[in-house]
């Protein structure tokens, strides 16, 4: 590492030392750096995972050193590829890359809008003028771009240092035409940072890939990320191991079920207005030189949801927060989980459930023995992992050819190099397990309910049994 | 069937792709470039559509298709639903902007990338000294990016004046 980027080292558990250039050193001491530490990466997988409590701000470090890591791999083939001002903003992309970020993660910035209703309407119902509806929240992608180009401490430090702020969202946002985009590519740092931390700190094993083998192993030809042959193995590696992770934390039932539960309080608490009513807020409040935004983290839901646990004005509200408080999470009562080729249709369970799920809740929330109404009812389908994206439409034939096409949709696909030169996508290879891997689609559907206990659950667990299998259980 | 993409249907019904026929790169790049333009339009979908390599390209919306098209297979609650009077209005001026010039020169694909792609660079893209490009810029960018495009000038200034009709020039959106 350059004398240049030891300016501050930090030592973190998974990559060992980080250093730091000087004015990274003075952008991660701004507070609204320092307000990634009150944002947890993974939301309310603690629940699960106690242990996981890692933040946002170790996880942008994570990710500048493995940005560093991979430009000095290329610039060890080729010392031109990467030019040194290009690899110091790309650092700083890295580090700021989720600047922008909303308490518990994705959790507040998804709040249902209902904006498509703007756009459509049932068929039989009369128009109707267009209510005025508050301005949707930014995503945190646009609220980042609001920090780096408009809060004063971010933007000063990086103007006084010849860095225009624009230079690094274009970067971020993947919208710069001259440099490459390494942030959202198909072997994308962001990526492998949080697989390897999500690891540590949850304690499972699946994410633990050989990031300096990959990394060593990496070139960037045409603008593109391409992986060395004799490093596929650990791509495979990594590719499965992001598909195990998946199921075991991401989406595991109960942090799912936590994290539907805070979107219900989140959308009840905007409905009341005790949050954030409007996007334009939310971006006035980031572009504001005050505190405000700095208080924007995991600690304002927190001391909301404390807040409404005794709310006697709303029971709803005040019942889904104690459930957070004391680790109730909803039942989950029912789930299909399938894993179909592309172009299969899913089983006849699974399709029923989909398609029927919106006038059976209302039956079983009339039903005398179930009678539970329709707000403590969850249900989700929900979009599982895929080992590879595949374009579904594609013969795998086909996708291996077309690596040099422009088709966009190839680009995101893994790409390696053979001895001979030759660069394929990955899952072209047959003798790559994603070669098959890649053509399956997993399929997930859950129902979950709200402050109920284990009878109850198992009582309705057979009426849906009894809904979707009724000739098997006779 | 969200509700989100039960629009994602209505739309796609409406521009022709509603059963999601896009087996072929052409037809996906058309797709691409026309839900781009359409949301510039003020049918916001909330599709953010980056440069990568070849854009705009946005792959949520890649994304979105393919699991439109396994949903459509068993679920039909699009059915139930249209898109309202304003919406449909908007579909009008895609077509303004979307409709292919009469010459030989140019196929639909290459016409609406070279379309999105103006827009993109005028108003999204970033190099290095950007500040508010006109046209020469925008195309010289344009043909150092995509050099199948570099020769195209006169096509590029036809898809700038039918920018600006709509007024595309100006601003980045329609609303």
């Amino acid at each position: 590492m350059e004398d240049k980027f030891r300016h501050k080292i930090i030592i973190d558990p998974v990559h060992g030392d980080i250093g730091l250039s000087k004015l990274e050193t003075e952008l991660i001491d701004t507070p609204t750096f320092q307000r990634l530490r009150g944002i947890k990466q993974l939301g309310f997988a603690y629940m699960v995972y106690p242990n996981a409590r890692h933040s946002r701000f170790e996880h942008s470090l994570g990710v500048m050193h493995i940005m560093s890591r991979i430009l000095e791999s290329f610039q060890s083939k080729d010392k031109n590829v990467v030019s040194e001002e290009d690899f110091r903003k790309q650092r700083i992309a890295a580090l700021l890359h989720d600047i922008g970020h909303y308490p518990y993660s994705h959790l507040m910035e998804k709040i249902y809008w209902g904006s498509e209703q703007k756009y459509m309407r049932k068929k039989g119902q009369s128009e109707v003028e267009d209510a005025s509806q508050p301005k949707e929240y930014p995503k945190h992608d646009r609220l980042g771009e609001i920090v780096i180009t408009e809060r004063k401490d971010i933007r000063e430090k990086l103007k006084g240092n010849d860095i225009d702020p624009k230079d690094i969202v274009a970067i971020v946002r993947g919208e710069h035409i001259e440099i490459p985009p390494l942030l959202n590519a198909s072997l994308d740092v962001d990526r492998l940072d949080y697989l390897v931390r999500d690891s540590f700190n949850t304690g499972l094993p699946y994410g633990r890939v050989d990031l300096n083998y990959i990394v060593n192993n990496l070139e960037l030809i045409d603008k593109e990320i391409v992986v060395r042959a004799k490093a596929r193995s650990s791509i495979e590696h990594m590719l499965m191991g992001r598909y195990f992770m998946f199921n075991t934390v991401y989406m595991h039932k109960t942090v799912f079920a936590f994290e539907e539960m805070i979107r219900k309080i989140v959308f009840i608490l905007w409905e009341k207005g005790k949050i954030y009513k409007s996007g334009e807020d939310i971006e006035k409040m980031a572009r504001a030189d005050s505190d405000e935004f700095l208080a924007f983290d995991d600690g304002y839901l927190d001391k909301l949801i404390d807040k409404h646990a005794n709310d006697r004005t709303d029971k709803t509200l005040a019942a889904l927060c104690r459930a957070v408080k004391l680790r109730k999470p909803p039942k989950l009562v029912y789930e299909i989980s399938e894993l179909t080729f592309n172009d299969s249709n899913p089983s006849g369970e699974y399709a029923v459930l989909r398609r029927g799920w919106s006038d059976k809740v209302k039956e079983f929330a009339k039903d005398a023995n179930i009678g539970i109404p329709e707000d403590r009812w969850i249900f989700k389908d929900i979009k599982g992992p895929e080992f590879e994206k595949v374009h579904p439409f594609m013969s795998l034939a086909e996708a291996g050819k077309l690596y040099d096409s422009k088709e966009q949709v190839l680009r995101e696909l893994v790409k390696v190099k053979k001895r001979s030169g030759e660069i394929t996508n990955l899952l072209a290879d047959k003798s790559s397990v994603l070669h098959y891997m890649s053509r399956l689609k997993p399929k997930l559907c859950r129902v979950y309910v709200i402050g109920i206990d284990d009878t109850k659950a198992r009582q309705i667990t057979e009426k849906i049994d009894e809904w979707l299998r009724p000739s098997e259980l006779g | 069937m969200n509700k989100d993409h039960i629009l994602l249907k209505l739309v796609l019904d409406k521009i022709g792709f509603g059963n999601l026929q896009i087996e072929n790169f052409t037809a996906r790049k058309i797709l691409q470039k026309k839900i781009y333009l359409l949301q510039l339009m003020g049918i916001d979908l909330g599709y953010r559509y980056n440069w990568y390599l070849y854009g705009p390209y946005c792959p949520a919306f890649a994304n979105d298709t393919f699991t439109l098209r396994d949903e459509i297979r068993y679920d039909d609650e699009f059915n139930n639903y249209e898109l309202n009077s304003k919406t449909n209005s908007k579909f009008d001026k895609l077509n303004k902007i979307a409709s292919l010039p009469d010459t030989p020169q140019i196929n639909e694909a290459e016409w609406l990338e070279l379309v999105a792609s103006l827009h993109y660079l005028k108003h999204i893209a970033y190099w290095s000294g950007k500040d508010n490009p006109e046209f020469e810029e925008v195309f010289q960018k344009l043909g150092e990016s995509k050099p199948h495009l570099a020769g195209k000038k006169k096509l590029a200034k036809v898809a700038w004046e039918r920018l600006d009709d709509v007024g595309l020039v100006r601003k980045k959106t329609l609303e």
